[in-house]
């Protein structure tokens, strides 16, 4: 996902939405399905978002469990991702929920707070989790209920263009070591050596780096009772770090990067369009950016790591697969969504489509089958694995808002309208307020 | 324009303002049409070249994009196309056929709590769809209609569109009464005052109301994402989103290139109707 942060985030409108309508759907929750007939013909009902591509996969998938499991039918429900929350809220405010829901990032605890979900405890001799990732696992677990099961783990690491890198005579850089003040300097070099309009970097604030970084000062943006945990004084550091390399020209002048702030694709970045050296990106983003950007793109771990008081990366579910609570075949649901997760044979055919499979022995089968990019994530995932912190804090209801509220704060500080320490104040201000 | 090249003199300053003006509207035109010709520009670029090189004119012109989007969805493209058309045209004759009705009884008929009817008709335009789509989408999933077209059509045959009701109402307000009166002498009941004399004569604002139907209608997103689960039964704009990908790796040039392919049946609507639809809003309503 979740450079699909950013966007999960400009769904807020959705996201409201879908607040008022679950809070219209809350009351009177049945969790149906216990006593189900093994033998009666069921149809599930399966939703999730994503291009053709994907349909095409899953519905491969899906007709192998269907083979398998003969009394099953799956229908598939698919749409892109923007219209796809508002289409889940409305269903699932009208009782109409699919059965199988594909959910990520604070998804799983806004649906699952207003009892939508079902309680995974209910299905678990059906549906295994022992052999999944646990820090992937934690995402879909809010105040000790297993809500969902991850799809695959993704990670936020920084991407490097070693074009860039190689045109500008730098070179690249040593992610055993290197520190936030090696990333303003390198940005800079490269940046000095490149024609112009290539940066070092583009600005790197962003929600995710604020997490890694505060992470790695023994903080975290959000802390586990819901609230705000980063300090004034961590984010005051941060955006001096940030214009200072805004005012060395490492990283593009503020009205360049206040006009990316609204373009959330991919192909749409400096990275993606090859004019920049250094990127905080998610390993699931390699694909599209090595293609856009035409250049045989690198993931390398975050800078600061290594003398940092704590490490702040760490892996996270891609994708999490949740059942509805009002659904009336639950242990049939159980049934394909072990299949997509636990099943080796489900994983040959969907390979790292839904982030790199965060059960290890899906992962160990199909390695060798893995395209060049996701090969490269997986490897990437696999050496950073052993290193990384705890699993990440996900944000309460409300935290939605952050990416806007730090957009607009960024754009303040970076345009020179307020200092990097009255930044710091508001964004965290704000940020309190809309957790609230 | 028209009157301005009717009533002109062929004097030089004349022309020379005219041909200011002109350029002036030109600019602004192609400053308008830009997204547009880039869009079209870029449905013939490869699709990684497509922000790399954002220059309106492609270094290398391939129609693969066409082929491609017309193919890679689950069903050929005018399979979304027949779709889409299907409701459309249904929403154009449930619209013409009912809100002239319902237009022509507000304006002509008198029946008790006239106003307060057509004030809760005219309130009805001021509902976001966010507050009204729970209430529909429960009513019609109990009706066993989601996943039907139904939920798209129905409406449209019992004047759900307040617009075009309060846009005839005018209309046919316009329209001097003796023509009733006349045909009522005659011995013309009301249905046949409304087919014979009101209806003949509100063919601009009936055309003015196809065109909008349309558009709306063919452009409409939110309604038919909701409506319809099954992806067989997707519309135009449903399936050009399916080119996207939230993981980032969107085929841009088949989704351009589809786009465009998307626009050609309302550019055509619109030429064929701008005759109509400029007539119809210039004399509609305001006076």
């Amino acid at each position: 996902m979740f450079s699909l942060a950013t966007r999960y985030r400009r769904r807020l409108a959705a996201a409201a939405l879908a607040g008022a309508l679950l809070t219209l759907s809350a009351c009177g929750g049945d969790s149906g399905g216990a006593g189900d007939d093994p033998n009666q013909p069921v149809t599930l009902r399966f939703s999730w978002w994503g291009n053709e591509d994907r349909a095409k996969l899953t519905q491969k998938a899906i007709d192998a469990f269907q083979t398998a499991n003969p009394g099953i039918t799956v229908k598939p429900e698919y749409g892109d991702f923007t219209g796809y929350f508002d289409k889940l809220a409305t269903s699932v405010a009208a009782n109409d929920a699919p059965d199988v829901i594909t959910l990520g990032g604070a998804y799983p605890r806004e649906y699952g707070d207003r009892g939508a979900l079902l309680d995974l405890a209910e299905v678990k001799d059906t549906l295994k989790t022992d052999k999944i990732d646990k820090a992937a696992l934690s995402n879909g677990n809010f105040d000790g209920k297993q809500y969902g099961v991850p799809t695959g783990v993704n990670a936020y690491g920084v991407v490097v263009n070693p074009k860039v890198f190689q045109a500008a005579g730098v070179p690249l850089p040593d992610d055993d070591t290197w520190t936030w003040e090696d990333y303003s300097r390198i940005a800079q070099q490269v940046a000095k050596g490149s024609p112009k309009g290539t940066y070092g970097s583009d600005d790197p604030t962003s929600a995710d780096a604020l997490d890694l970084y505060a992470r790695q000062r023994g903080e975290s943006l959000y802390t586990e009772d819901g609230k705000v945990g980063l300090t004034e004084q961590t984010l005051t550091n941060w955006f001096t770090m940030t214009t200072a390399m805004r005012d060395s020209g490492a990283t593009p002048p503020a009205a360049v990067t206040s006009e990316l702030a609204t373009q959330a694709a991919p192909e749409q970045t400096l990275m993606g369009r090859g004019l920049a050296g250094m990127q905080l990106d998610w390993t699931n983003q390699l694909g599209a950016l090595r293609a856009a950007s035409g250049a045989d793109l690198q993931l390398l771990r975050a800078p600061g790591e290594s003398s940092a008081t704590k490490p702040g990366m760490w892996l996270q579910a891609s994708q999490i697969y949740t059942i509805s609570a009002r659904t009336k075949h639950a242990e049939a649901a159980a049934k394909l969504v072990n299949f997509l997760v636990n099943d080796p044979a489900a994983g040959k055919i969907t390979l790292a489509n839904r982030g790199i499979p965060a059960n290890s022995d899906v992962l160990t089968a199909i390695k060798p089958a893995l395209p060049k990019n996701e090969a490269a994530s997986a490897e990437f995932i696999a050496a950073v694995t052993p290193k990384v912190g705890p699993a990440l804090i996900i944000g309460p209801t409300g935290s939605t808002e952050s990416v806007k509220i730090l957009d607009r704060t960024n754009a303040e500080v970076l345009f020179n309208r307020q200092s990097p320490a009255d930044g710091a104040k508001k964004f965290l201000q704000e940020l309190t307020a809309a957790i609230k | 324009m028209t009157s301005e090249t009717l009533t002109s003199d062929p004097t030089a300053a004349d022309r020379g303002r005219s041909v200011l003006k002109h350029t002036l509207i030109i600019v602004f035109g192609v400053l308008m049409l830009y997204p547009l010709l880039w869009m079209l520009s870029s449905s013939f670029k490869p699709s990684e070249t497509i922000f790399r090189e954002t220059s309106l004119f492609p270094n290398q012109v391939i129609f693969d994009n066409y082929t491609e989007g017309w193919s890679s969805l689950a069903h050929p493209f005018q399979h979304y196309l027949f779709n889409s058309a299907v409701i459309a045209v249904l929403a154009i004759v449930g619209n013409l056929l009912t809100c002239s009705l319902a237009a022509y009884a507000f304006a002509r008929v008198e029946f008790p709590l006239k106003k307060l009817w057509f004030a809760l008709m005219l309130g009805t335009i001021m509902l976001p769809i966010h507050v009204l789509i729970v209430p529909q989408y429960v009513l019609f999933s109990k009706l066993g209609w989601i996943n039907t077209i139904l939920p798209l059509v129905v409406p449209k045959f019992l004047a759900h569109d307040a617009f075009f009701v309060f846009l005839m109402v005018q209309f046919i307000r316009s329209l001097p009464r003796e023509l009733d009166e006349a045909a009522r002498l005659d011995g013309c009941g009301h249905f046949r005052i409304y087919s014979r004399i009101v209806m003949p004569l509100c063919l601009p604002a009936l055309a003015t109301s196809a065109v909008f139907t349309f558009i709306w209608t063919w452009n409409d997103f939110f309604s038919q994402l909701i409506f319809l689960t099954d992806p067989d039964k997707y519309t135009v704009p449903v399936a050009l989103r399916s080119f996207m990908d939230a993981q980032g790796q969107t085929s841009w040039g088949p989704l351009f290139a589809m786009s465009v392919v998307a626009l050609v049946p309302i550019f055509g609507f619109f030429l064929a109707g701008q005759r109509y639809l400029t007539r119809g809003i210039a004399t509609t309503g305001l006076k």
